[in-house]
């Protein structure tokens, strides 16, 4: 928290707001029209509001590009608030979700499924990546407890490091088709995915993100540093592992649907504070979520468009965009500091 | 004192690991130490050694990448660390020297194969993409056997133990100039001959018994990640010949490694409709639950009429996807067709 900025209203994010729905909009209509079948409006429109066109048309429309769009929003939108959530609970601008451990778990779980040519039906694949995520995500808030924000940070990484040898050593163990599939994973996908996964996320999004959005407050005052936060009466490490134990749920949800969808996290909230101009987690939150969801969902088209029937995995094109974009952001910022 | 006795329970264990790596590969010598000498040949395929190398002239081939092998005297002892090489070693009349684990040992331990034979065939560890140097030469072969895009740098540390040849072929034509390549290096032309002729014998039977009135897919991995066999894989290459078989490849950029199975929107495949779904499986045969149930399961899935009428079909996918060989190919076609086109087959 900059002491020499004052925290700005909610009215400087009105503009943003309005500017990142236009792009969720636009994004959203361009994804429904264009693909394998081109619609045109009227016929998109049938479709969508009065039962129109065929089987097929309704298939394509109904049952796999809405239903895509809406959890790329979700996704976007939760991976965002973790993210919101942990560089402000941690005072550093380079927090994400990847210090948690979690992606690291999943893909954990996931790549012994497909690698070890485990006999898991597919539908329990989410929930056992779910699991591992939760436990992994456990293990570094446990390890965390009482050791400071440094301490966290330095104990994610750590957990991550050692997953992630982990998984390299199951990577050496498959075949040619095994990493090809495992890769598609770890890259993260939206996917084939339908209302099966959105309805999976549902529940997490109603449930966690308020929750998330309740802690903003707890989260302004830690920006503030932990002496000042304790002196008004914040209960730091408390406040800090829940903010950790949120931000485990969220991601966890989401890599289990769609494997480990990167720089999302890290993007959306710098992206939130240069355009609001704000440092208020109270506006940062909602906005960071809003930019979030029309982050993944306009790259989630481009990735599902550019090279069409063929799909590239959307984490292909969040990290290659998103972490040029983060790049430029540093440079023109001078640096990526602790209140940068 | 203290660090006295730390250091003491370092060297044990470093002695112990020094111990335990040395036996570790213990499966690939025989009792002397030595290399353990091919086991029988294949049954009724023996060709006289003696009489082959009389004949043999020297060799000289090209590999995918271009590298060049010279063979003074037929090629006996081959090192199989792709499965493509236990294929045509299969279909040459030979046996492995030692096969790499994984897939490799599992198309080899395959009742076409070398059956239970192929279990006990010499091991080479490590894994796919870095098998063991140490087991390789310790099986002191005359030829590896790799594939291109995956065992390419093994070239450098094999140099001075072995030559590396490198194959990854795209289409039946290129598994049966492998064939041919091998037979050549082998001495043993005419089983090569006539394994091929047996593979196009029993392809243009296939695709004159085929009405080519059936829409075929081959795909692997799960319900929301997986990739397709398209035109340009070897397997589609095959299945072109007796169904239709949509699946392309675009454009160059969307396959950049010429690898043949590109991941497919789910969009695409429900727009095609394909009548009847292959899935390359290595739970194949197992307690799993069929993957047709688990796609029946699936409302995207379900969409299609193949997965509706029941005819997604399981298939091995170490023979379908990784066998690359005529044997193997062979084997995709009379499943397939009995499968497609029951009783014409």
């Amino acid at each position: 928290m900059s002491g020499s900025r004052p925290y700005r209203t909610g009215r400087a994010a009105m503009l943003p707001v309005l500017l990142l729905c236009l792009l969720l909009a636009v994004t959203m209509a361009a994804g429904l029209k264009w693909g394998s079948r081109v619609f045109d409006w009227s016929a998109l429109s049938a479709i969508l509001w009065a039962g129109g066109g065929g089987t097929l048309e309704r298939t394509i429309v109904l049952d796999i590009r809405l239903p895509r769009i809406l959890l790329g929003m979700l996704v976007g939108a939760m991976l965002a608030v973790a993210g919101t959530l942990m560089q402000g609970a941690l005072r550093n601008r380079l927090a994400g979700p990847e210090l948690l451990g979690v992606s690291a778990g999943s893909s954990l779980a996931i790549a012994t499924i497909t690698v070890l040519h485990l006999p898991v039906p597919f539908h329990l694949h989410p929930l056992l990546a779910l699991s591992g995520g939760l436990l992994s995500g456990g293990a570094v808030v446990l390890a965390a407890r009482s050791i400071g924000g440094t301490g966290m940070l330095l104990t994610g990484m750590a957990v991550s490091a050692m997953l992630n040898g982990m998984l390299v050593v199951l990577i050496a163990l498959g075949t040619g088709n095994d990493v090809n599939l495992l890769y598609a994973y770890l890259l993260g996908s939206l996917a084939n995915r339908g209302w099966e996964q959105v309805a999976r996320l549902l529940p997490w999004c109603l449930i966690v993100l308020p929750i998330a959005l309740g802690l903003a407050r707890s989260v302004n005052l830690l920006q503030l540093g932990e002496e000042t936060a304790a002196g008004l009466g914040v209960r730091v490490e408390r406040i800090r592992l829940t903010v950790l134990v949120v931000s485990a749920l969220l991601v966890a949800a989401t890599v289990a649907q769609c494997g480990p969808i990167g720089y999302i996290a890290l993007l959306a909230p710098h992206l939130t504070r240069a355009m609001t101009r704000a440092q208020d987690t109270r506006v940062v939150l909602p906005v960071s979520a809003l930019c979030g969801a029309a982050l993944l969902t306009l790259a989630d088209q481009a990735a599902r468009l550019w090279l069409e029937p063929m799909e590239i995995p959307v984490g292909v094109w969040t990290t290659l965009i998103g972490g040029s974009v983060f790049l430029l952001y540093i440079v023109l910022r001078r640096g990526g500091g602790q209140h940068g | 004192m203290r660090n006295r006795k730390r250091h003491g329970w370092a060297s044990i264990l470093i002695v112990t690991m020094l111990t335990v790596a040395a036996c570790g590969n213990s499966g690939n010598t025989g009792e002397s130490g030595q290399p353990q000498q091919q086991v029988e040949p294949v049954a009724g395929q023996e060709t006289s050694a003696a009489g082959v190398e009389s004949a043999f002239e020297p060799v000289e081939v090209q590999d995918v990448t271009g590298a060049t092998l010279r063979f003074e005297k037929p090629v006996e002892r081959i090192a199989c660390i792709v499965s493509l090489c236990v294929d045509v070693l299969a279909e040459l009349g030979m046996e492995p020297a030692a096969v790499a684990e994984g897939g490799v040992r599992t198309i080899a331990s395959a009742p076409e194969f070398y059956g239970s034979a192929g279990e006990t065939l010499p091991s080479i560890g490590g894994s796919f993409f870095e098998p063991s140097l140490e087991d390789i030469v310790t099986t002191a072969p005359d030829l590896v056997f790799g594939l291109q895009g995956v065992h390419d740098t093994l070239r450098e540390g094999l140099s001075g133990v072995a030559p590396l040849y490198l194959a990854n072929p795209k289409h039946y034509n290129d598994s049966l100039a492998v064939l041919e390549t091998f037979g050549r290096l082998t001495g043993r032309t005419a089983e090569a001959e006539a394994a091929k002729q047996r593979f196009l014998d029993k392809l243009a039977q296939a695709a004159a018994a085929s009405p080519k009135d059936k829409k075929a897919l081959i795909i692997y991995g799960s319900d929301v990640n997986f990739s397709v066999i398209t035109q340009s894989g070897l397997g589609g290459s095959v299945m072109a010949q007796i169904a239709d078989y949509p699946w392309k490849v675009e454009k160059p950029e969307d396959d950049p490694y010429g690898e043949g199975a590109v991941p497919y929107s789910l969009e695409r495949l429900i727009a095609e409709d394909p009548d009847v779904i292959f899935v390359e499986s290595y739970a194949f045969g197992s307690d799993a639950v069929p993957i047709s149930e688990q796609l029946a399961a699936s409302p995207l899935w379900d969409k299609l009429s193949a997965v509706r009428r029941g005819q997604v079909h399981e298939v091995r996918s170490p023979i379908w996807g990784d066998g690359r060989g005529s044997r193997s190919l062979g084997i995709l076609l009379d499943e397939a067709m009995a499968i497609l086109y029951p009783g014409q087959s």
